[in-house]
This record gives C-alpha cells, sequence and structure tokens, in this order.
C-alpha cells in the first residue's frame, strides 16, 4: 500500500451514540438499515446454486409417474450408457437407510414401492446436468401400479387402502402413537371439561365442516444441495435449509457418521417459510454422492420439482361444533382436523399437534374436545409452512364465530370481546394466562380502529337479493364489506429446542457474532446486532453476525422455526453480551488493581465507579490491557451464551394439556373488501394486523414481517393451490398455473401493522415471536369481509373469481 | 435445464428459408417465450433453432396509406411504445399492458404469439377485430391469408413445413374508430388471460353509422369473431336493454373447453358478456361515443 491516506477513524469514533428513547433503549427500536440489504440488493449475495465446486458433478431425479406402485423392475444399463454419466444410484444402493426422528418411515430413495407422483426412484450422477437428463431419460423403471387413497377423509376411514402397510414396525418418538393398520400415523387428542355438559349450557350450537387446499411456499430461491463425502468418512453438505444443525443430526443418524465429521454448511438462503425447515433433498443429495467418494454432487430443484421434491404447505379438512350461551360466552368446543400429510408423516406430524392445541383461538372456552389426525395419502409430503396448524383451526374457529354473532344478533367484535383470553384466564392447554404474555383486547380495539368499524358494520352481511336495487336505478355492480378475526400462536417446538451465539471482540472493539440460526430473509441478521448492540453500549454498525451458519464453527441451534429466533436467538446473545461485559470488567477490574465490583462497563470502556474520569477505552481491553511497561493482563474477550426454555413438558398423551407453549402471541387481523357482483372478483381495500409481540426490536423489519405474512395469507385466500388429476398428478407445478398474487394485486390495497408491546419477561428487552403470526387469520378475516358484503359463506379456500360468483348467482355458500 | 441444440442466427430471410427447409428438425425462434418454456420442458425438442431475429425483413411497423404493416418480430414493448399506433389502436396496447413481466414483454413478439396459436392468445383476439391479415414466406414464395384461415386450431397454425410468418397486415380502420382489449384473468398480475375480448367500433359518435366488431378468445379453440353479436350493436342505440340481450346471447355458439385450471366454461359463459359491454362502456366513458 502506497499514498498517505489517512485510515478511517475506528467505527466507534466515528458513529456518534444515539440518545436513549423513552424506554431508555437505544439500538432496540430502531430501524436499523438490513445488515444484507448491499448484498442483496447488488446481486453479491451468495446463495448455495451461486457456490462453485471444482470437479463437481450433477444429479437428476428420476421420479415416481404413480401415486402408488410396486417398482417392479429398475435397468440402469441404458442410462450408464449414456456419455457423461457417471454413476446412477436407486433404492437397493440405500434399502436399509431412512429418514425420520419423530416417525422413521421414508427412504431417501424409494425402495420396492412408491408412495406418491414425483417420489425419488433413483438418482444419476453425471459430468453436466445435460448428461444427468440424458441418462435419467434413458432409465427404465417398470410399476406394477396398486391401489392409492388421495382423499382425506377416505384415507382416514378403516379399510382404506394403506400407504404405509409397515406402520406399526416404524420407530417413532414415545410422544407420537401410530395406529398400524389404518393411515393414521397420530393421533393428537386435546381434552378439557365435558363438551356434553357444555353443550347443555349452550343456548345455541354451531357446526359446521371446513377445508383448507394444499399450497406451496413458492420460495424465490429453488431448495438445492451439495453433498460431498471424504475419503476420510467426512461428510460435508451446503445446502439451502432452515435447521443446519437438524440437518447434520439427521444426516448423522441415517448414515451412522459421528456428528462431528458431518458438515452443514447455509449460506443466504432465499426464503424460507417453513418448506425449508427439518430436512428436505439434504439425505437424498447424500446418497448419490456416496457413490462418487471424494467429488462433490450437485442438485438444485427446478421450479416444478420445488412442487413435489421438497414439501407442500396445509391440506386439511376438518369439523367444528360450537355452543354459547345466550350472553354470547363459548361454552364448548368439539374439533375433528384430518390433515392431509401425504406419504411421508416426519414433517407434518408436530403440525397436527400445534393445530390440535389452538385450533380454538384465542379464548377462554371451559369445555373442549379436539381430535387431530396425521393421515397418509398417496400425495406428496406435507411440511411445515409459515403459521404451523394455526391457520387450519383459525379457519374454522373465526368462521364460527361469525356464524354465531349472526345467529345471536351480535356484533362480532363484541362476541370475540367476551370471550378473549387475558390475565388470569386458562386457555385450552390449561395454562393460566399472565398480564405479561399480552393484550388480545388490545390489538381488537386497534383493529376496530384502523378499519373504522362500526357497530352498524356487524348488521352486514346482506344476502344477493336484498342487494337488488329498485328497477328504476342500475343494478349495483359492487359491494363492500369488513371483517375481523382474532389469534393466538404459541410455537410447536422440542422441549429443549435451544438457541447460542458465539461473540467475539475485533482489534478495534467492534463485535463479530456467530450464530446458529439462519437469516432466511426474516432479518435477524440485523435484529440480533441490535440486541447485542444495546447490551453492549454500541453503535448497530458496530456488530456484524456472520452471514453464513457453519456447524463446523457455529454454536448450537435447534432450528430457525416458529418464530424463535429473536426471542431464543436474541437471549443467547444477549447472555453472550453479558458474558463479554464481565470480561472486559475484569480486565479493567485487573489492570486498575481493584475489585470487579468498582468497575463498570459503560459505552465504549469501563470506568471506576464514582471515578469517571479512570476510563479505558474497548480498543485498550478487548486483547486484553497493556500497561505502559508492556505488560498484559487480561487476553482477548471471547464470549458465549446459550439458551433453552424452561420448564416445557410434553403433553399428557389422553388430555393433550400441559405446559407445552413457551410463549403466545396474541393478536387481531381486519379486512375490508371490495367485491365485483358481476364477475366475483374480491378486491382487498384495507388488510390490517395488531400484534402484541413485545418489545419490536426493529419497527421496520417487524412491519416487513408483518405485511409480508398478510401478503402471503391473501395469496392462499384468493387464488393459491394445489390441483392434483384422479391420479394424484400435480396439475399446476408451475408459476404459470399455481397463482401467487402479484404486486398489481395489492397496489391499492392498504396494509397496516400495529404492534401492542406488553414485554416478554424472558426475551431480549421485552420482545416476542411475530413472523408467522400474520397469516394465521388472513383467510377468516377476509372471508367474514365477503359475508359483510354479499352474504356469501366461505367454508373452503380459495375464494376464487369462479368460486365465489357461483355461490351469488345461487346458494351463497362456498362449501 | 435446456437440452442440447444447434443454433443458426441467418441475416437474410433467404438464408432463414434455406436452412429451414433443408433441416427437417429446425425450429424458428422469434422471442422464444413459448419455445424456450418448450424446450425446457422436453414438449419440442428441436435439434435446430433458427433465431429470426437477425432477419432486418421482419422488423418494425410501417404505416402506409392503406394498411399498417407489422414485422413478425415486433416486440410487445414495441407496440406500446410505437408512437405511430393512434388511438384507433387502442386493443393492441391494452393487450400489451396485460401481456406479462417487463422482461416478458421486451422479448415476446406479435408473430410469436400469433403463430403459437393459444386459444386466448392475447393478439390473435386483438388483430381479430382489426381484420388482420398474415403474410407467409416460403420456399415457393409468399401468400397471405387472413387471421382466422392462419389460425387453426388450438396450438395449430396454417405454417406449412419451411414457412415463416414474416408480417402482418392491418388495414387502416375508418378513422375515428376506437378500439380496447379486456381480458378476466385470476390475478390482476402475470397472468395468462381466463378469456378476453377485443372491440373495435367504428364511428362510435354517430349510431346510425356506428359498426362494431366484437372478437372472443380462450371460448373456442381459437379467438372467434361474434358476427351475431356485432349486428347486434351496430346501428343500435347503447342503452342497459341493448346490453343485457348482449350479455345474454354472446356466449351462443361458443365451446369453451372443460377441464381448464384458469377458468370453468360456465363462469366464462358468465363473464365474457360482462368484459364485452365494460370494454364498451370504457369505450363510451373516455367521451368519444
Amino acid at each position: 500500500m502506497r499514498g498517505t491516506t489517512v485510515p478511517p477513524p475506528c467505527v466507534l469514533e466515528a458513529i456518534p451514540q444515539s440518545t436513549p428513547g423513552p424506554t431508555g433503549l437505544v439500538a432496540v427500536g430502531q430501524n436499523v438499515r438490513r445488515k444484507d440489504a448491499v448484498d442483496k440488493v447488488t446481486g453479491q449475495g451468495q446463495f448455495v446454486a451461486d457456490l462453485g465446486f471444482p470437479g463437481a458433478l450433477h444429479a437428476r431425479i428420476v421420479r415416481s409417474p404413480h401415486p402408488s406402485a410396486r417398482i417392479v423392475r429398475i435397468d440402469t444399463a441404458a442410462a450408464l450408457r449414456v456419455e457423461g454419466v457417471r454413476s446412477v444410484v436407486t433404492g437397493r444402493q440405500c434399502q436399509d437407510l431412512r429418514i425420520g426422528i419423530c416417525i422413521v418411515d421414508q427412504p431417501p430413495l424409494a425402495v420396492d414401492r412408491v408412495r406418491f407422483v414425483g417420489e425419488p426412484v433413483a438418482g444419476v450422477i453425471a459430468a453436466t446436468p445435460e448428461a444427468a437428463l440424458g441418462g435419467a431419460e434413458a432409465l427404465v423403471v417398470e410399476y406394477e401400479p396398486l391401489p392409492a387413497v388421495l382423499d382425506v377423509e377416505e384415507a382416514w376411514k378403516e379399510g382404506a387402502a394403506l400407504v404405509h402397510p409397515d406402520l406399526g414396525s416404524y420407530a417413532c418418538l414415545p410422544s407420537f402413537c401410530p395406529q398400524p393398520g389404518t393411515n393414521r400415523f397420530h393421533h393428537y387428542k386435546l381434552r378439557k371439561g365435558n363438551p356434553q355438559v357444555g353443550f347443555e349450557a349452550s343456548s345455541l350450537v354451531v357446526e359446521h365442516h371446513y377445508e383448507v387446499p394444499h399450497i406451496s411456499h413458492a420460495q424465490l430461491e429453488p431448495h438445492g444441495a451439495v453433498a460431498r463425502w471424504g475419503h476420510d468418512g467426512t461428510l460435508t453438505v451446503w445446502c439451502s435449509a432452515q435447521s443446519p444443525f437438524l440437518v447434520r443430526s439427521m444426516l448423522a443418524g441415517v448414515f451412522c457418521v459421528p456428528h462431528g465429521k458431518v458438515r452443514v454448511v447455509v449460506p443466504y438462503v432465499g426464503g424460507g417459510f417453513g418448506g425449508k425447515s427439518d430436512v428436505t433433498i439434504e439425505p437424498l443429495v447424500a446418497v448419490l454422492a456416496r457413490a462418487v467418494v471424494g467429488r462433490p454432487v450437485r442438485l438444485i430443484l427446478t421450479r416444478e420439482e420445488m412442487f413435489y421434491g421438497s414439501v407442500l404447505g396445509r391440506g386439511m379438512k376438518g369439523w367444528m361444533k360450537t355452543g354459547v350461551d345466550a350472553q354470547g360466552y363459548l361454552q364448548a368446543v368439539q374439533a375433528r382436523l384430518l390433515f392431509n400429510c401425504g406419504a411421508y408423516g416426519e414433517y407434518a406430524i408436530n403440525i397436527v399437534v400445534g393445530g390440535g392445541h389452538n385450533c380454538t383461538g384465542p379464548y377462554q372456552i371451559p369445555h373442549i374436545e379436539t381430535d387431530s389426525y396425521a393421515v397418509y395419502t398417496n400425495l406428496p409430503f406435507v411440511g411445515a409452512f409459515r403459521g404451523y396448524g394455526h391457520p387450519e383451526g383459525h379457519w374454522m374457529t373465526e368462521r364460527q364465530l361469525d356464524l354465531i354473532a349472526r345467529r345471536l344478533e351480535l356484533d362480532p367484535v363484541e362476541l370475540r370481546r367476551r370471550n378473549l383470553l387475558g390475565p388470569g384466564k386458562e386457555n385450552a392447554l390449561g395454562q393460566i394466562m399472565a398480564a405479561h404474555n399480552g393484550r388480545p383486547d388490545a390489538c381488537l380495539d386497534r383493529v376496530v380502529q384502523l378499519l373504522d368499524w362500526k357497530g352498524s358494520d356487524a348488521r352486514g352481511g346482506k344476502p344477493p337479493a336484498a342487494l337488488a336495487q329498485p328497477a328504476s336505478s342500475p343494478a349495483p355492480r359492487r359491494a363492500r364489506g369488513k371483517g375481523v378475526a382474532a389469534f393466538m400462536k404459541s410455537p410447536v417446538m422440542s422441549t429443549n429446542a435451544a438457541s447460542s451465539a458465539y461473540l467475539r471482540f475485533n482489534d478495534d472493539g467492534t463485535v463479530t457474532l456467530t450464530v446458529g440460526g439462519v437469516d432466511i430473509g426474516q432479518g435477524s441478521l440485523t435484529v440480533l446486532a441490535q440486541i447485542a448492540a444495546e447490551a453492549l453500549k454500541l453503535p448497530p454498525e458496530a456488530v456484524l453476525v456472520s452471514s453464513a451458519t457453519d456447524t463446523q464453527y457455529g454454536p448450537h441451534d435447534w432450528q430457525t422455526v416458529a418464530s424463535r429466533t429473536t426471542w431464543a436467538g436474541g437471549n443467547a446473545v444477549l447472555i453472550a453480551a453479558r458474558n463479554a461485559i464481565g470480561q472486559l470488567e475484569a480486565i479493567a477490574a485487573e489492570a486498575w488493581g481493584v475489585p470487579a465490583d468498582q468497575v463498570e462497563y459503560v459505552a465504549g470502556g469501563v470506568r471506576r465507579t464514582g471515578q469517571p474520569q479512570d476510563f479505558i477505552p474497548l480498543v485498550k481491553l478487548v486483547l486484553g490491557y497493556t500497561h505502559p511497561d508492556g505488560h498484559t493482563v487480561g487476553s482477548p474477550v471471547m464470549a458465549y451464551g446459550s439458551f433453552v426454555p424452561r420448564g416445557l413438558t410434553y403433553p399428557d398423551r389422553e388430555t393433550g394439556r400441559g405446559n407445552c407453549a413457551a410463549e403466545w402471541t396474541f393478536g387481531c387481523q381486519g379486512a375490508e373488501v371490495e367485491v365485483d357482483l358481476e364477475t366475483g372478483e374480491i378486491r382487498v381495500l384495507s388488510m390490517v394486523t395488531a400484534i402484541d409481540a413485545g418489545t419490536i426490536i426493529n419497527p421496520q423489519l417487524a412491519r416487513g414481517q408483518i405485511v409480508g405474512a398478510m401478503a402471503q395469507g391473501l395469496g392462499a385466500v384468493l387464488s393459491e393451490q394445489i390441483v392434483y388429476d384422479t391420479q394424484g398428478r400435480i396439475r399446476n407445478p408451475n408459476l404459470t398455473d399455481y397463482k401467487l398474487p402479484t404486486p398489481e394485486d395489492f397496489q391499492d390495497t392498504r396494509f397496516e401493522a400495529s404492534f401492542v408491546e406488553t414485554p416478554q419477561p424472558d426475551g431480549p428487552y421485552g420482545a416476542r415471536p411475530l413472523a408467522e403470526h400474520a397469516i394465521v387469520c388472513v383467510a377468516p378475516a377476509v372471508a367474514n369481509a365477503l359475508y359483510n358484503a354479499v352474504g356469501v359463506d366461505a367454508f373452503s379456500l380459495p375464494l376464487t373469481h369462479d368460486r365465489v360468483l357461483a355461490a351469488l348467482k345461487g346458494g351463497g355458500e362456498i362449501a | 435445464m435446456l437440452r442440447p441444440f444447434a443454433y443458426l442466427k441467418p441475416a437474410s430471410l433467404k438464408e432463414a428459408l434455406g436452412v429451414l427447409s433443408s433441416h427437417p428438425g429446425a425450429v424458428p425462434l422469434a422471442g422464444g417465450t413459448d419455445l424456450l418454456v418448450d424446450i425446457r420442458s422436453g414438449k419440442a425438442r428441436p435439434s435446430l433453432v433458427v433465431d429470426l431475429k437477425g432477419i432486418p425483413a421482419l422488423a418494425g411497423i410501417q404505416v402506409e396509406d392503406q394498411l399498417v404493416s407489422m414485422g413478425a418480430l415486433v416486440t410487445v414493448t414495441d407496440v406500446l411504445d410505437s408512437p405511430v399506433l393512434d388511438q384507433r389502436f387502442a386493443a393492441l396496447q391494452d393487450a400489451a399492458r396485460v401481456f406479462g413481466c417487463q422482461e416478458i414483454c421486451h422479448r415476446a413478439t406479435l408473430g410469436g404469439n400469433l403463430a403459437h396459436a393459444s386459444p386466448g392468445s392475447e393478439y390473435g383476439t386483438a388483430l381479430a377485430v382489426f381484420d388482420a391479415r398474415v403474410e407467409l414466406a416460403g420456399p415457393d414464395g409468399v401468400r397471405i391469408l387472413p387471421l382466422a384461415e392462419f389460425l387453426v386450431e388450438a396450438g395449430k397454425n396454417a405454417l406449412q413445413a419451411g414457412e415463416i410468418l414474416t408480417r402482418i397486415l392491418i388495414p387502416q380502420p375508418p378513422q375515428g374508430s376506437r378500439s380496447a382489449y379486456r381480458r378476466g384473468s385470476r390475478v390482476r398480475g402475470m397472468d395468462l388471460a381466463s378469456f378476453c375480448c377485443a372491440v373495435l367500433v367504428e364511428n362510435p359518435r354517430e349510431v346510425d353509422r356506428r359498426r362494431v366488431r366484437v372478437a372472443v378468445g380462450a371460448m373456442n379453440p381459437v379467438p372467434t369473431r361474434l358476427a351475431a353479436v356485432e349486428g347486434l350493436l351496430s346501428g343500435q342505440p347503447w342503452n342497459d336493454e341493448l346490453m343485457a340481450r348482449m350479455q345474454a346471447e354472446i356466449s351462443r355458439g361458443l365451446n369453451p373447453r372443460a377441464g381448464s385450471l384458469r377458468a370453468t366454461p360456465a363462469y366464462k359463459r358468465d363473464c365474457i358478456g360482462v368484459l364485452c359491454r365494460r370494454a364498451l362502456e370504457d369505450l363510451c366513458a373516455s367521451g368519444e361515443s
């Protein structure tokens, strides 16, 4: 380096300290710019498909064209003759391997039998993607079709064709109860009080059937993985995943390799929404790579493959019966939820539990009996999708409440207000709510305000006939309506779901954090930096969070799911920061030769208590303190923090109750819609969410999460659904006919996010989860608004133009 | 992923015709927004792709006394940006505005859109009300076909082996004419038309001399002009009663196929008249009727 350029001043001097806000917090509560903004906007950010691997081979998957069939014969000879093809791997080469932790039911490649259209039957490994495709097309597979079952109600019944005849022999965790000889691989029961008593005390009982179709996460970045086995028995996998440590654990288990020999690296992830949690394609790619030890094997799913080659979301048929007394107090709920989980169970089994926990909504109900079934069908399998069982249950509950309000001639807002949970009230699981659990009532009030909801709105629900005008005036072409719905969500997680963080000071007093959680777009790189900055009294710019997660260097984290990274990861960061402060204070105390309790950490360094002139700046402490004569006390500051929620237990097998939710987030949502009476098109004029998410760490990112969840939810309400043909094939595995909403659909929509901030005592600076929540009640809010506008009752989704128009023209129901 | 194929980009029509005639597995490439999708999915497996974009004769919009001649390679963006297409051609620009994302509009060509012969083709429908004809060049010379004869059935055009669609010929609509294109779609942004219609009104201000042309797409295997509806609407004062009659009669003779992922036949029948009426109303509302 030449020249006389003055080195830039230390970041700590260059960035002025902000003054604390009314809460006393400085970095927390600021709209700190996303740490990954420049990388992503300029295209510099590296995703799995961007990574280069010298000598990499390319994989192509041959998939089943049948929903259920016996594999009679696989002839690999022609495929192996294709120029460039190196190897063909079939189930024969991995017939003893099974994927799963909760229920171990899935081979990485089909063995003897296929269970859904799209199931991997073989993998072709070749020098180029083109050769791999050529090999895949040359592979000969002979099938003998078997009876298939696609409908979840059919599959649930006794005597249905069995997707897994060997269900009874599968290993599973003790908290699950598969029913051998059926397609039911788990039955979650929630029992509270005595519903008979509750219904007898009710003056009105409403019951209905509901349905939610399968949908796709449609992440911007396709699933991808590169796997390489070392000649020393190590396995390295680079992948697009939400759960690197779970991927490692699963791979180590599947291949019987010590965990330390498996390394999972996750660079930037282009969207997860649950569809990259647990494992996805990693075991498959690792099985293929085992055939070419020493060479990386790369598989990036095509857009089409993402639909049947990863996981789908939702898919539920349900029934709910609700009893209420004459004053509008809920007395009893009975519900049955049949989750259409597809051909394998590992990824959906806990959704079934979460859906069962909270399907009765944010209400105090004395008598509850819900039965939530995990059901196999011969369809692509289902995994986590933002909301995790809660949208399915709330779809029923929040429609039921509007049906009840109508029959009681009560304002739907008032009906909800009377029944909402709050301090001292008992939720479905039997947990008593405390004041710090949040204020659902305040959220409801906010939505009333945001929607400009008047009591008179409640009288809506004009039946279509009432819309007809006097003959002299032209027929109206549009009608508007408003709807509300309230939610609660608690995470479904393992009782020891941990997060941890390493924190080290750099020479200049800035901080580098390494965490086990993944920024999948939600903004954890930024939020965790703000939490560390707050604790360390540093500007957020002085804290960097490593953007790649690497199980070899990073600390353990259970999974980036359940909206838990700000909460649990933030706690780990906070603990690490406090640990670092202790180290810095100890170094300063030793430098001054005073007890540690006579020094205190302040912004920029450590000072002696009561003697402000005695101050040592951070840069002189972070590597240990060197006295003027050169001798050094202390050593480089390296801190860690780790966190596990305390007191969680498994639900009781018979009652489903227990302390199985670490926290709750309450909220309320509202929609105003305009319905085109001639075409059935629903325009969403307003979509609002009020949520009690505790302290908001970064308002802009929080708003991004809420608005993003509402927009994603509206897609599933208005246009998205997986369409199957009678053979279990997806008819729309592409973005041409799987209709995601577009910016044009929302250009006139007013999105509002409003935060009630009741601090969470065990959250970092009082923060509570918020990422998934604003999707939970989008569907019932819109459907309630639809009824309010035109008198059409929707019981299934999506509310496409043709279904709405058909209901307008007759029947008045979307069944 | 694209399967391997050979690629040629001839600089003249003659060269392109020569190549196409001598290679049975060759396919012409215009914007590629349909062809590349088909190659990727394996539906099309050409051995040779002949890129037409190097041929000057296939480009540009030329306005002559009696005729507007549009090169087959005119893109959707070109239509939107063209300074020579006045109000009379608004339907072509309406179609451009809902055609797709910017990237697709920059690539997709009118010729490609017509040759793909989709039942809901934006330009198959919009150009139908202009009485457009197409110019086809082949080894044996040039022939001109009415659009209705070019679009044979769903996914099938009248091009013979070795022929190229070179230009689209549009007779100048009478001065003062107005046109519009409307579609029904599942979402408002990127989508294919579930059904669509185009209208052109000659002499919109004079009821007696008013002539209306109507075409619909995705209601039949090919975009269809509706002579009976045109007769009903021409030379008549437009009022609620007439529009109600039009809406009641428009789908007579139309046979939308069942099983479409985009809309049910019943829904299309219910809504095509609404779409058509709204297109006409919008023309009135813009002050010209």
